[in-house]
């Protein structure tokens, strides 16, 4: 007899052997126990996480002759008869094999006639997904209304790939990934009940490896037993084709600190003795999410499935390096680990993303970017007010009027904006004259004294001026409304060019700003246009 | 040929043989590697070695700590290592593909796919018992050609196959095959060889090759033997790397006859600015693999910054990617040379 691998060896015969799907296992045993039992059932969910398995146990706990019961007793002849495959009354389909509308006739035709010795004649339909669209619908009217005695299972790994209708029509179970510590401890469970010699560590990286499914756990548990009788945590990683812990840590540290010239040398190294380097890169990726993590997390020991020891181990090698940094390459090794798993020679492609990536190294992260701003503003502090006050003094006649003017009640209208009055004057003018609080909004604000608010028109805008003024008695009298005091309103027009020459000695000003100039060296650019805020505000 | 004739995949072989040894052989295994470094060949001989009439194949007596110590402790006066004869009419009959008990299965017809046909004529002549030999064996090369339906429909057989059945699945591109498949078969990995072996060994096979070349090619190869000992490629290189200098210099020379060509145009070209790059970054010329080249890369990455090299070589890698999609000939010739020219072409194009 050939030899049986231990995943099928191990197969769970009752619930209760069923690992890591405490949810999926608790309703159908409450359900068995209870006799609700619906007459389809979808379970769906990763690879080798249990699903054909749990099919098999429903079938038993069904047709056992002690049953329906909440486990099957696997004595009887039914619940043998299962196990062997060889029930009359359990179909097991291969759902990849027969695709077609005509399995699926066939099938209706079959699930006509009773149970030849069961209750239940159970037709479980592995890979469910692969059935042809025709196939499925085929199925619908059979699945919404099957015949009391029949009872389907299906099991698919794509759930997405199942037709809502048919969805619709079962119960549901999603079968989870399974984690890392109920990996081990069946592990352990099975290498105590087989006498394999297998190291701790050893056992470890198998769970790791496994990525949440028990078959895939056990098929490498099969392989290292095979070719040893103790099995090191050394022949694990030489079965899986993992590079060394430190020269993974090395290249790491290597990327992080820019040293490319290091880098390429491991690389160098690593192809000589003939290591795949996809997998290498894969591993690089694993490393740098696994150090992002230590970096942005204190609870790291949470998220990442390594012992005390590894996370001290990143953190160490984090501690220079900022978030934003290890994002960037994370990011791009990312990018890289794809295209050398389709690369036609992973070593150059390899090489040149690592290039790449020592570009990041050079970069200065926001934080300091903004520190160094941070000081150029406080350097231009000095001249900011200046450039306010000058702007100010641009039109001299006026301050001429407001400084000749006696100021009689400065604290009412000074303490408001002169803005705010503006916008309060216009949003109030708006409900009585819409017209006319559209031309006042085209207006520029020049200046607010005790008694006097100035605005002014600039270029094409001054035809306004003189609607303005005809009705400047009513904006007056709002005026009055919203400050409480006697203010009249003078319309100005400020010529086309003096705008001009405006933006001309902004230009002048700003390019001798030393923030500006500092932004300029940095990006390498040059002034396009000045273009002051008002002006924007206008057009 | 047996599988001691095989090179540089120690580790490999040592699994297998471990699995002989232990009688514990697994239904559905996965040779996963790169192409050209002999997962076939190995399956065809450990099919030799399963089904030899000369071998006594479980010899659970034999206890091995390990997969190091094997081969160290081999010496001349210990058991012989598990093997094919080479001799018995099974060996011949595999060797020469009629055994009844061996079927190989590949990529076939328009797609380059494997067809669900042939997987089913497969299942089927798998559920007779063994005609010869002690097992049937499947060898499913270039596993990842199965189409959807395949390999969903192979599924059932690959995780409880008939009893005496044995089936390999052969793949350069594993990660290309289902998560569902994968999972049911046990994986072994073989890695390119290591570039040392590789050399001396070309230096003994192709006669005529200097110590020098020998290395060189094994490099070149990326430790892939089938490849090194295929093609031409140093030659191959050199038309290559001449190629590149002329559309630097002219832009009208038509350099590729057809879509293969631009292809490997393409792989080369990656190269050399992989070289150019990393002394443009490093200044370090142990790092080179154009050894040989020396004074052309220097020359070659004086010319432009290390971002823009690099800019290049991405651009190049994009191309390559696109020429699976039927790129116009003149139009990607065209392109591309105006890209070397505006990172490689220095002062001289700039000007005119």
């Amino acid at each position: 007899m050939s030899y049986i691998v231990l995943a099928r060896k191990w197969r769970p015969q009752n619930f209760d052997d069923l690992i890591g799907q405490e949810t999926v296992v608790k309703t159908l045993k409450n359900a068995l126990a209870s006799g609700k039992i619906v007459h389809a059932y979808l379970f769906s969910g990763p690879r080798g996480v249990g699903k054909t398995s749990a099919a098999r146990i429903l079938a038993k706990s069904l047709n056992c002759l002690e049953g329906p019961a909440s486990e099957p007793c696997g004595k009887c002849r039914h619940c043998q008869a299962i196990t062997e495959g060889s029930s009359v009354d359990v179909f097991e389909i291969d759902g990849a094999s027969n695709t077609g509308v005509d399995d699926v006739r066939e099938l209706r035709e079959s699930v006509k006639y009773a149970p030849s010795s069961g209750k239940y004649k159970i037709y479980i339909i592995d890979e469910v997904h692969m059935l042809s669209t025709q196939a499925f619908n085929a199925l619908l009217k059979t699945l919404e209304e099957p015949p009391a005695h029949v009872i389907f299972i299906f099991a698919t790994t794509e759930p997405k790939k199942i037709p809502p209708t048919i969805q619709s029509r079962c119960q549901h179970h999603s079968f989870r990934r399974i984690s890392k510590e109920r990996i081990k401890e069946q592990l352990l469970k099975i290498v105590n009940a087989e006498k394999i010699n297998i190291e701790e560590a050893a056992l470890e990286m198998i769970a790791r490896a496994a990525d949440g499914s028990i078959r895939d756990a056990l098929t490498l548990l099969d392989q290292a037993s095979s070719f040893s009788d103790n099995i090191t945590a050394k022949d694990l990683q030489t079965l899986l084709g993992l590079p060394e812990v430190e020269i993974m840590s090395n290249l790491a540290e290597t990327i992080l600190t820019g040293d490319i010239s290091s880098t390429l040398s491991t690389i160098k190294e690593l192809t000589d003795r003939g290591s795949d380097l996809r997998s290498i890169s894969k591993e690089l990726v694993e490393h740098f999410r696994n150090l992002a993590i230590v970096k942005i997390t204190p609870d790291a020991k949470d998220i990442l499935d390594y012992s005390i020891d590894d996370i001290q181990r990143f953190k160490r090698q984090v501690s220079e390096v900022s978030i934003e940094e290890l994002t960037l390459l994370l990011t791009e090794l990312l990018r890289l680990e794809g295209e050398v798993r389709s690369a036609i020679n992973p070593r150059y492609t390899l090489e040149l993303g690592l290039l790449r990536t020592s570009f990041i190294k050079g970069m200065t992260s926001l934080d300091e970017i903004l520190k160094m701003l941070g000081n150029s503003v406080e350097h231009s502090d000095i001249s900011k007010p200046a450039l306010t006050q000058k702007k100010e003094s641009e039109s001299p006649s006026y301050n001429q009027k407001e400084e000749g003017k006696p100021q009689e009640t400065p604290d009412k209208s000074s303490a408001m904006d002169k803005e705010k009055i503006w916008h309060g004057l216009i949003r109030n003018l708006d409900s009585k004259e819409h017209l006319l609080a559209c031309k006042l909004a085209e207006a520029k604000i020049i200046n607010l004294t005790a008694s006097e608010f100035i605005i002014g028109f600039n270029g094409g805008m001054s035809v306004l001026a003189d609607s303005i003024r005809n009705n400047s008695q009513l904006i007056e009298r709002e005026l009055n409304n919203l400050t409480g005091n006697k203010l009249r309103l003078k319309v100005m027009s400020l010529a086309a060019e003096e705008t001009k020459n405006n933006t001309n000695d902004l230009k002048k000003k700003i390019l001798s700003e030393p923030l500006v100039q500092d932004a300029m060296r940095l990006f390498n650019s040059a002034i396009v246009e000045v273009r002051s805020l008002k002006d924007k505000k206008s057009e | 040929m047996a599988l001691k004739d095989i090179i540089g995949q120690e580790k490999a072989l040592n699994i297998l043989r471990g699995c002989v040894r232990k009688g514990r052989i697994p239904h559905a295994l996965l040779f996963a590697g790169d192409d050209g470094i002999g997962k076939k060949l190995t399956a065809i001989n450990f099919a030799k070695t399963l089904n030899c009439l000369n071998v006594e194949n479980s010899d659970s007596s034999v206890k091995s700590d390990g997969l190091f110590e094997e081969t160290e402790l081999q010496t001349p006066n210990s058991k012989p290592q598990i093997d094919a004869c080479d001799q018995c009419p099974s060996c011949k009959k595999i060797e020469k593909g009629n055994h009844p008990d061996v079927f190989i299965v590949g990529p076939e017809g328009d797609g380059d796919q494997i067809k669900v046909d042939a997987i089913r004529q497969l299942e089927e002549s798998l559920s007779y018992k063994p005609f010869e030999g002690e097992y049937k064996i499947a060898i499913i090369d270039n596993a990842e050609k199965m189409n959807q339906s395949t390999a969903n429909a192979f599924l059932a057989t690959l995780e409880s196959p008939p009893a005496h059945s044995i089936l390999i699945m052969v793949s350069s591109r594993p990660e290309m095959l289902l998560s569902t498949i994968r999972s049911r078969c046990q994986r072994i990995n073989f890695s390119p060889l290591p570039v040392e072996v590789m050399g001396k060994l070309l230096e003994e096979r192709l006669k005529g090759l200097g110590h020098e070349q020998a290395m060189l090619l094994s490099i070149l190869s990326g430790g892939k033997l089938g490849y090194a000992l295929d093609e031409d490629l140093i030659e191959a290189r050199d038309r290559s790397f001449d190629e590149f200098k002329d559309m630097l210099v002219n832009p009208e020379t038509e350099v590729w006859e057809d879509k293969g060509s631009m292809e490997r145009w393409f792989d080369w070209a990656q190269l050399l600015l992989r070289d150019a790059a990393v002394f443009r970054a490093t200044g370090r010329t142990d790092l080179l693999i154009n050894q040989d080249k020396e004074n052309e890369i220097k020359e070659m990455s004086k010319k432009a910054a290390l971002k823009d090299i690099l800019k290049l070589a991405g651009e190049l890698h994009r191309i390559r990617r696109l020429l699976n999609f039927n790129l116009n000939k003149q139009l990607t010739l065209n392109h591309t040379s105006l890209l070397l020219r505006k990172t490689l072409g220095g002062t001289a194009y700039k000007n005119s």
